[in-house]
């Protein structure tokens, strides 16, 4: 009796179990002949227990731990420069990025405590070192508060995206994950992986996101590509606990002649795919083949890079320029909109301890009347300072947000390992919704000299300026304490015996 | 009049470089004259942020009204002003000296210490006892330090109480000698207190001292009300305990940088005890004449306080034509005043090669901070040495020095 009992509970169980796993693969060419990627696998459960299907254990974890009270997270990992010049904005808003970056939405007010042992859980979960960061900082974004941190020298590589495989309910067996080769991947010009984390009343959602930017042009100066050739994979097999899997092949704009060479063609033209809005998309679960798809460009024998491209509405730039003395410099962050439309841009900005504002040096140029901003100094010893600037852009317009900073002198135990480096400045981000998408531009790492004392010195100079003090000490007391006495001159001693 | 020409000529001097050079653009954030607690940039931080952890509620408001050239300059020719009722020499040279002039340019605060510094020394010889002492709680109250100098004023205060109408030392202008013709000679010989006269007690110095923390504690009180609660007392802290390590002219910071984290409290305490050990001894020592203990111990202040710039050699530059009297005792003048040049020089070289070229490292910079403390000591000691030589030559008498060496045993 309780056998069957048992296993009616476990019947029910599973009934009640409404969890769901979506796939998705984005190919899209880019304008100067390169190649955006981006994998998108979304996990859903009602519920959070233990008992998970679908949901990864590791994360079930994270979200049931009552010292974290995950209410949203994020975590990206990313190496190279996200060119939005060239390649516009990322198929996933928050990436683009340069190294890593945490963002944690507490459910109430954590500690400091809870914080560092998250991020330690997460080091790892991803074989990252997270806890390295010295910009962790709070800040309020669309009503909640943030924590965040980035942490520039953090650039991800293979042995992180193998965690990211195993939250996959199929890992790379089947599905799209098969096409995460980590040979192809990591030789992309910039890749970036990701997860956020939603949590709310009913139950959890998470999203890895996987986006790198290939060159197809790089080694056979051929602008064509396949899924093949760009995964070194195909999709044997579609994964079945998944509820559906699709892959959306972007298809360049039509060209404006006939055979010119422009022309383009999707290879095999058998495809199962459905072509809607220069978008092919092709649903894995219902293909009877395996899925590979290539993009020709059949009259073009060698690509030639253009020479030039459409900029993108919103460009965010951040330089660094020689300051009045030698220990400072001119951080100038210049937003531009080449758009026709004005566009409301908060931009956000953290600063580690080591190089300080001067705060009577900042200055806003451009649209003043619809500027607000916010500097959050540290308060304690090590806190970063964090900037916060809300402005709208007028269309065609440019503003500029300048400040000189002061590189910090440290004792000698303050300073990093590979000091002579210099230390980084992780990228300040700018904020902007536009036509219903919110965007994130992010600019450059930046890196900044800090001056150095000699390592090698403490006992010399504990030493040598003892002596300098001694000296003038012992003099003095000389001075103080002896008497003077008239001695005959030699000479005159000569004469007079 | 000469003096008014001087004050005129050096005014414009001044004007010009303020308005028609960029001068004053280019100095104002060098560390040579001002540090991260005396320059102008502080300031400007100090009023956009409200801090008053690095400058003096007093100076940070005071300042914020008064930041012009016309008061920097005006601080200047009122010091002039006032030292020549010390010494007509001292005030042209204060006027002219270009030392004196870059600070000024720099706009940093240190051009105001010493103009309170030797003010009150200017005062105190015309027995103004109440100015000279206000004069000397505001320069500490705002930059702790020379409160140091509170035993030599007293001194002074004392000597000119003895030396009725007496208002210098070494006469050199006929203008105050009319009035001290009678004392001036006086003045070379060592005086014992108790030979003297009047209305002179222990207890003159005693109020005097009074009056001085009377002074000191309401300034104090003025300086919580500007800044609203007493968090500005972290400004004296930190001259104490040396938190920011920014490169100058002393010995503190690199010793700081490099110094063991356990020996680190030891040292600050031996080296900031250092910088006032000399107040007895050297006070003792010149008892008789206050004015060179006053600037001796305005020198040691000057190179070996927490942050210290070239431009708080200054007060000891400014009085030094005083002491001419003994150049001709002193060993090595020449040599000592060209390591001081010298070393003037290297301070920037270096710092320049370290920071912007970096083809030096911090122990370029290092070395040279050590170069210019030493020979600032040199010329102290030159000073002291001087004074002992002159004193002994004094009291033989008739004894025809030229004969004998004069050596210490």
């Amino acid at each position: 009796m309780q056998t069957w009992l048992a296993l009616l509970m476990m019947l029910l169980g599973y009934a009640a179990c409404t969890d769901s796993f979506d796939e998705s693969l984005s190919v899209q060419p880019l304008q100067d002949g390169r190649v955006d990627v981006a994998f998108n696998f979304t996990i859903r459960d009602d519920s959070i227990s233990p008992h998970t299907h679908l949901l990864p254990l590791q994360i079930v974890n994270l979200l049931a731990a009552p010292e974290f009270e995950i209410d949203e997270l994020h975590l990206s990992l990313s190496t190279g420069r996200w060119d939005y010049d060239k390649w516009h904005y990322p198929a996933f808003a928050d990436l683009g990025s340069s190294g890593a970056e945490v963002w944690l939405s507490p459910a109430s007010d954590s500690s400091r405590d809870s914080w560092n042992t998250l991020v330690h859980r997460l080091s790892g979960l991803f074989c990252a070192s997270l806890s390295t960061s010295d910009n962790t900082h709070h800040v309020v974004l669309d009503g909640k508060t943030w924590t965040h941190a980035q942490i520039s020298s953090q650039l991800p590589c293979t042995e992180n995206l193998t965690p990211f495989i195993a939250l996959l309910p199929c890992k790379s067996a089947a599905g799209l994950g098969q096409l995460l080769n980590p040979h192809k991947l990591f030789d992309a010009d910039y890749h970036s992986l990701a997860l956020s984390v939603y949590k709310d009343d009913h139950g959890a959602r998470i999203e890895i996101k996987i986006e790198a930017v290939f060159n197809p042009a790089r080694n056979g100066q051929q602008r064509q590509y396949s899924t093949k050739a760009l995964f070194d994979r195909a999709v044997s097999q579609h994964c079945d606990l998944a509820d559906s899997s699709t892959v959306y092949f972007g298809l360049p704009p039509p060209p404006t002649e006939e055979d010119s060479k422009d022309v383009w063609v999707v290879l095999p033209e058998d495809h199962e795919g459905i072509v809607e809005n220069n978008v092919l998309s092709v649903d894995l679960m219902s293909s009877k083949k395996p899925f590979g798809l290539a993009l020709i460009w059949p009259f073009q024998e060698t690509f030639t890079y253009p020479r030039s491209t459409i900029d993108p509405p919103i460009r965010v730039r951040r330089d660094q320029i020689a300051g009045p003395i030698e220990e400072t410099f001119v951080m100038k962050i210049a937003l531009d909109n080449t758009d026709d439309e004005s566009v409301q841009v908060s931009y956000l900005q953290s600063i580690p301890w080591q190089v300080k504002p001067w705060l009577h040096t900042f200055q806003i140029h451009g649209n003043k009347s619809a500027v607000s901003h916010e500097h959050a100094l540290a308060k304690l010893d090590k806190d970063p300072y964090t900037l916060h600037v809300n402005t709208t852009l007028q269309p065609h317009s440019q503003t500029v947000i300048e400040c000189i900073y002061q590189r910090q002198f440290l004792k000698y135990t303050d300073y990093a390992p590979d000091i002579h480096r210099g230390i980084d400045i992780p990228p300040g981000f700018a904020r902007f919704t536009q036509n219903d998408h919110s965007r994130v531009v992010y600019t450059t790492p930046m890196l900044v000299d800090l001056a150095t004392p000699d390592f090698s010195m403490p006992y010399n100079v504990i030493i040598i300026t003892s002596t300098v003090v001694a000296l003038f000490f012992g003099s003095v007391y000389n001075i103080l304490v002896r008497e003077f006495k008239l001695i005959p001159k030699q000479e005159h001693k000569g004469k007079t015996d | 009049m000469s003096f008014t020409l001087d004050i005129s000529l050096s005014a414009a001097l001044r004007f010009f470089l303020f308005y028609a050079t960029p001068l004053p653009a280019l100095l104002e954030r060098r560390l040579e004259l001002s540090t991260p607690f005396t320059s102008i940039a502080i300031l400007r931080e100090s009023l956009a942020t409200e801090s008053y952890d690095r400058m003096s509620p007093l100076l940070t408001h005071s300042l914020s009204y008064l930041n012009h050239p016309l008061f920097w300059n005006s601080i200047d020719i009122l010091t002039a002003v006032a030292l020549r009722r010390v010494s007509k020499r001292c005030a042209r040279w204060y006027l002219y000296n270009p030392l004196t002039v870059i600070t000024t340019l720099a706009q940093s605060s240190v051009s105001v210490q010493n103009a309170l510094v030797l003010t009150a020394l200017a005062m105190a010889c015309q027995k103004r006892a109440f100015t000279a002492l206000f004069l000397l709680s505001t320069a500490s109250v705002l930059f702790l330090y020379p409160a140091a100098l509170l035993p030599p004023l007293l001194m002074v205060l004392w000597k000119a109480d003895e030396e009725q109408g007496m208002q210098e030392e070494r006469v050199h202008d006929g203008v105050i000698e009319k009035v001290t013709k009678q004392t001036s000679q006086s003045s070379r010989t060592p005086t014992t207190p108790q030979a003297q006269h009047t209305k002179r007690t222990p207890y003159t110095s005693l109020k005097h001292a009074l009056i001085f923390s009377l002074q000191t504690i309401s300034l104090l009180s003025l300086s919580r009300y500007f800044a609203g609660d007493w968090s500005f007392v972290h400004l004296y802290s930190s001259l104490i305990l040396v938190t920011d390590l920014t490169p100058n002219t002393g010995l503190f910071w690199y010793l700081l940088v490099e110094m063991f984290e356990q020996f680190k409290g030891f040292f600050t305490a031996v080296l900031q005890a250092h910088t006032v050990v000399y107040v007895p001894s050297v006070c003792i020592f010149l008892s008789h004449r206050p004015t060179l203990a006053y600037t001796f111990l305005a020198g040691t202040l000057a190179i070996f306080k927490s942050y210290p710039c070239m431009a708080d050699v200054n007060v000891l530059v400014a009085l030094l034509p005083l002491f001419s009297d003994l150049f001709e005792h002193a060993r090595h003048p020449v040599f000592v005043a060209a390591l001081t040049v010298t070393a003037a020089g290297l301070l920037p070289l270096f710092r320049y090669l370290w920071l912007r070229v970096v083809t030096g490292n911090a122990n370029f910079y290092y070395a040279s901070t050590l170069l210019w403390t030493f020979s600032n000591g040199l010329v102290l000691t030159e000073l002291l040495y001087a004074e002992a030589r002159r004193m002994f030559v004094e009291r033989q008498g008739g004894v025809d020095t030229t004969k004998y060496e004069i050596r210490q045993v």
